[in-house]
């Protein structure tokens, strides 16, 4: 039944009442009856309170029916006016698309932009890797006492297996690529661990099975690897006959036991492994330098854990800090000592990582924040201009008895559906920006697939949309219930102009609109100087017309011998060809994100001293000349330094002044971190970058030469052209060729591409601000519009007025720009003001400029004035087409 | 509604409350007498528990109930039956007619 009026609400008091003169008029009525028939009035009542029963058990019982039949009767009420809302709502919103439409888009991008952000957020930082009761495992890390986070070695993890209980079971694990041989050579990257790695982390391989304990123990006869699923289907088509079978990796016989499932893809975000192999299977694999498994100083380790069910995090740290303790207990200086962390592995991010990861993310999601601060100015805007187009609505409504609350009630459902529609775009743009961030974020594979938004970040959304929605609509809504019903009704336009605090609380949005998107567009313009800035810096070296092309031995079956020599003779190939200028061989490239460490002393220093700590590059004689890093004082090496000769070292002027302030540094001896021989200093090269651009101080380095410190397996090949990378490019690949046709080459990057990369966090960042800028300019932009044309529209009247009392329409014109280009000047001054605030925060991440730039202050001052003086222009142009005659007319 | 059960008696009064108010909307008082000169006094019902179904029905919407005047011009609340109350008399009508053929059938000598 739809009933168009409603019955008055009981009050629980108001029940009672009426139950009692219910039963009261039956009383009287009883003794009445029983009166007429002959009784007495005193015997009559006492018969007819006789009949009734017992009436406190039935006052009892109708007052609790009744309420049941209260609290029924305000639901089935509150549903039917919900439904009026609903429809009402959806009528109302489809009578003004123009206004639907740019509240749902306006909040949508906002929406859509803190989606994206955060989506990206809960992927990196939150979404657990797929393992099995993942809140069990944890990482052991070392940490000097500077904070920098380090790796273990094999006897380290050895002592941490042994000495501590906390653990169910540890493994270690090493990033590892190796050449799989068979058909088409290929290089493959993937994981050594400890045999019980699967147990471990509860992934059961299938097809196959894990490792054994005995394929893990040091000279096992049967080495075993395990491939991933994705490997597996890439290389083998998904082939389950492949396991049993053995494979050829770097050379060695291995037999693949087992393919992971395919929803398990690694425990560390990025890296897509394509096999599992047990440590002591490696050494067969000759990777690398000797004494990878034995030698105290090679860390290259990371430790993962499963607690065991008795153990707290809390007694596991410590009882690792001991064996820590242990382990370093030979280090005089407590300073030098590591400290260990232990931390529950939350996403496929490590400690080091996140710690690094944490507070950009928190710069970054800052960014949305605001652009969705700007848009909710902007609905707000539109919100209170609809209120006043509607003010006569309301008026109306109230005076034919709505109640306010009914109205606020009304006015929020059309907030919740455009708050819940623009929450839909909201998502759908995400997604669209989600694409542009993994395009320009060059983001790896693995972390792309768990982009897809999950629940939590779906709810938070909604709960911003729909929150952001009612807010802002509801803000100007109460403040049209509010205002007087007469001056609303009176058909006169007056009415129809905002009012004066209303005006005041739009000029303040938009000058807030303005401040932020300035504050954004500095902020963006900051970071993109920063990158321009970062680009032009002198590396030290000249990285144009050069490729490096990098290639590992480990998988030919070489003797050691062969190793040592194919260097030098790859050197003297490639110099050969045709286009080439020079041509060299490095062990490791600077700026290339892998570098090595040693720690240099004098020849004078006692055995024992700390020495410095310096990047070492072992490279061949044509090295300095190839890639031109200037040689300031004494000279490169030459064929002369070989093997047999005196061992010579070209350091950099950064390494020469620590270790010989002042002094002639050219003859003076070092020793050799390797062997304690003593190295003879023979050059000095100029100081230059090698782990990032932007590094903040000055390195120390030096270059041995690969005839005297052999390289190892792998390298690469410096080829520079004399024209163009393209020759460059056909010459290594033609040099490695002629040295081993069947060796593969792993990349073929330009040196400017490494240096590229050094920075390309900082050109994701850069996008991302000046992409979030535009959106926040463009809103503010739209503001101004918004506000400059409804006082264009409401102001008709007194536009007529003046023009007929002869002002021209240039004055008027006028008018209206000044009004938006006095709020553009507000907020710019507040804008700028917030900018420097910011800036402040940001100067640690800004490259080679000051966080007050003045050039980027004021182009995006310019550049914002000049936008919001259009935006205030292209409405008040309209005001100059006002006809006197129609405007005096209206209304 | 295990609480309001009275067995096969509650039925019985709701039958009759609702048949009463099927002939014309009346006050509980109205019903009582309805009920009194009906039965010539043969069934006797609290008034307690008259109260009560005119309550319960009210909530489970078989009857509504309204303030009025009663015929000396006194404030009653009258109750009306509304679709759904004459939907359940005939229901309870059909029950209450199988419920007295059964018992007969049981009664009937052999």
């Amino acid at each position: 039944m739809k009933r168009f009026f409603r019955f008055p609400r009981r009050t629980a008091r108001r029940i009672a009442d009426e139950a009692e003169s219910e039963f009261r008029f039956h009383i009287d009525a009883r003794t009445d009856r029983l009166v007429v028939q002959g009784m007495s009035p005193a015997a009559a009542r006492a018969q007819a309170i006789a009949e009734f029963g017992d009436m406190d058990d039935a006052r009892r019982y109708v007052n609790n029916v009744d309420r049941q039949a209260e609290a029924r009767r305000r639901r089935r009420d509150y549903m039917g006016e919900l439904a009026q809302d609903l429809a009402y709502a959806v009528r109302k919103l489809k009578n003004a698309p123009t206004f639907t439409i740019s509240v749902v888009l306006t909040l949508a991008i906002g929406i859509g932009a803190n989606t994206a952000v955060l989506n990206l957020m809960n992927a990196v930082l939150l979404k657990p890797p797929p393992v099995a009761n993942v809140d069990e495992l944890s990482w052991l890390t070392p940490r000097t006492r500077d904070g920098q986070w380090g790796a273990w070695s094999m006897p380290d993890v050895m002592m941490f297996r042994e000495q501590t209980t906390s653990w169910a079971a540890l493994s270690a694990m090493a990033n590892i690529t190796l050449t799989l041989n068979d058909g088409e050579p290929a290089r493959i990257a993937g994981y050594a661990v400890n045999g019980n790695f699967f147990e471990l982390v509860g992934v059961r391989p299938s097809p196959g099975r894990g490792f054994f304990a005995y394929e893990d123990t040091i000279g096992t006869p049967s080495p075993a690897v395990v491939l991933s699923h994705a490997f597996w289907s890439r290389r083998f088509g998904g082939d389950s006959s492949v396991v049993g079978t053995e494979i050829t990796l770097n050379g060695a016989h291995v037999r693949v036991v087992g393919v992971t499932p395919e929803w398990y893809t690694g425990v560390r975000l990025g890296d897509a492994p394509d096999f599992w192999i047990p440590f002591a299977a490696v050494p067969r694999l000759h990777i690398g330098r000797d004494g990878l498994y034995t030698a105290a100083q090679s860390r290259w380790l990371r430790v993962i854990g499963r607690l065991s069910p008795r153990a707290s995090l809390a007694q596991a740290q410590a009882e690792a800090a001991v064996v820590q303790g242990r382990l370093e207990a030979w280090i005089t200086d407590p300073a030098r000592r590591r400290t260990i962390d232990v931390s529950r592995i939350r996403s496929g991010v490590e400690p080091g990582a996140r710690e690094r990861l944490a507070p950009v993310f928190a710069l970054i999601s800052l960014v949305p924040v605001l652009v969705l601060v700007v848009a909710c100015a902007n609905v707000a805007n539109l919100f209170i201009s609809r209120s006043v187009v509607r003010q006569r609505e309301l008026a109306v409504r109230r005076a034919i008895g709505a109640s306010r609350g009914r109205l606020v009630r009304q006015l929020l459902t059309e907030c919740a559906i455009l708050g819940v529609i623009a929450g839909a775009v909201g998502v759908a743009m995400s997604y669209a920006l989600t694409g542009v961030i993994v395009r320009v974020g060059t983001l790896p594979p693995d972390l792309v697939a768990i982009l897809r938004p999950d629940g939590r970040v779906f709810l938070i959304t909604f709960g911003i949309a729909l929150s952001a929605g009612t807010l802002f609509g509801l803000l100007p809504a109460l403040a049209a219930t509010r205002s007087e019903i007469t001056p609303a009704l009176r058909n006169d336009g007056t009415a129809l102009a905002p009012g004066r605090g209303r005006h005041r609380l739009r000029n303040a949005f938009v000058v807030s609109q303005v401040a932020i998107s300035l504050a954004l567009l500095i902020t963006a313009g900051l970071f993109v100087g920063s990158l321009r800035k970062a680009l032009t810096v002198d590396p030290g070296y000249d990285p144009h017309n050069t490729v490096a092309a990098e290639y590992n031995l480990s998988g030919q079956g070489y003797t050691n011998e062969r190793i040592a020599r194919f260097d030098t003779e790859l050197e003297a190939v490639a110099a050969a060809q045709p286009g080439v200028e020079a041509a060299a061989v490095a062990e490791l490239l600077p700026l290339s994100g892998s570098s090595s460490s040693t720690n240099v002393r004098r020849e004078s220093d006692a055995p024992d001293a700390d020495g410095i700590l310096t990047l070492e590059y072992r490279v061949t004689s044509a090295y300095f000349a190839t890639i031109r890093m200037p040689v300031t004082q004494g000279r490169t090496f030459t064929a002369t330094d070989n093997a047999s000769s005196p061992r010579v070292a070209v350091v950099n002027e950064r390494l020469a002044s620590i270790l010989w302030p002042g002094e002639n540094p050219l003859g003076k001896r070092i020793r050799s971190p390797h062997d304690s021989t003593l190295v003879t200093v023979v050059g000095v090269a100029a100081n230059g970058k090698y782990r990032s651009l932007a590094e903040a101080q000055q390195l120390s380095a030096m270059w041995l030469p690969s005839a005297q410190f052999p390289m190892g397996a792998q390298g690469e090949l410096i080829v520079r052209a004399r024209a163009g990378t393209a020759d460059a490019v056909a010459a290594a690949r033609a040099a490695l060729k002629a040295m081993d046709p069947t060796l593969p080459v792993a990349s073929m990057r330009t040196l400017d591409d490494y240096i590229a990369n050094t920075v390309s966090a900082q050109r994701a960042g850069a996008a991302m601000l000046a992409v979030f800028g535009a959106v926040a300019l463009a809103l503010a932009a739209f503001g101004i519009f918004a506000v400059i044309a409804q006082g264009v529209a409401a102001r008709r009247r007194e536009i007529g007025i003046r023009m007929s009392l002869g002002a021209r329409t240039t004055d008027v014109v006028r008018a209206f720009v000044r009004e938006g280009l006095v709020l553009t000047a507000i907020g710019t001054v507040v804008g700028v003001a917030l900018s420097l605030a910011v800036s402040k925060l940001l100067a640690s991440l800004l490259f080679g400029l000051t966080a007050t730039d003045a050039l980027t202050f004021a182009s995006a001052t310019i550049a914002l004035v000049a936008v919001a003086a259009l935006a205030a222009f292209l409405p008040a142009r309209r005001a100059a087409r006002v006809d006197p005659l129609i405007a005096l007319r209206s209304d | 509604m295990a609480r309001d059960s009275n067995g096969p008696l509650q039925g019985t009064l709701d039958v009759l409350v609702l048949r009463a108010l099927s002939l014309q909307p009346s006050h509980g008082y109205g019903v009582s007498e309805w009920i009194r000169t009906r039965t010539g006094g043969s069934i006797v019902i609290e008034d307690a528990a008259l109260y009560k179904a005119l309550h319960r029905l009210e909530r489970d919407g078989a009857v509504v109930a309204e303030w009025g005047a009663s015929d000396n011009n006194r404030k009653a609340r009258f109750y009306r039956l509304t679709p759904a109350g004459r939907r359940l008399l005939r229901a309870e009508e059909a029950a209450w007619h199988d419920y007295v053929a059964a018992v007969a059938r049981v009664l009937a000598p052999a």
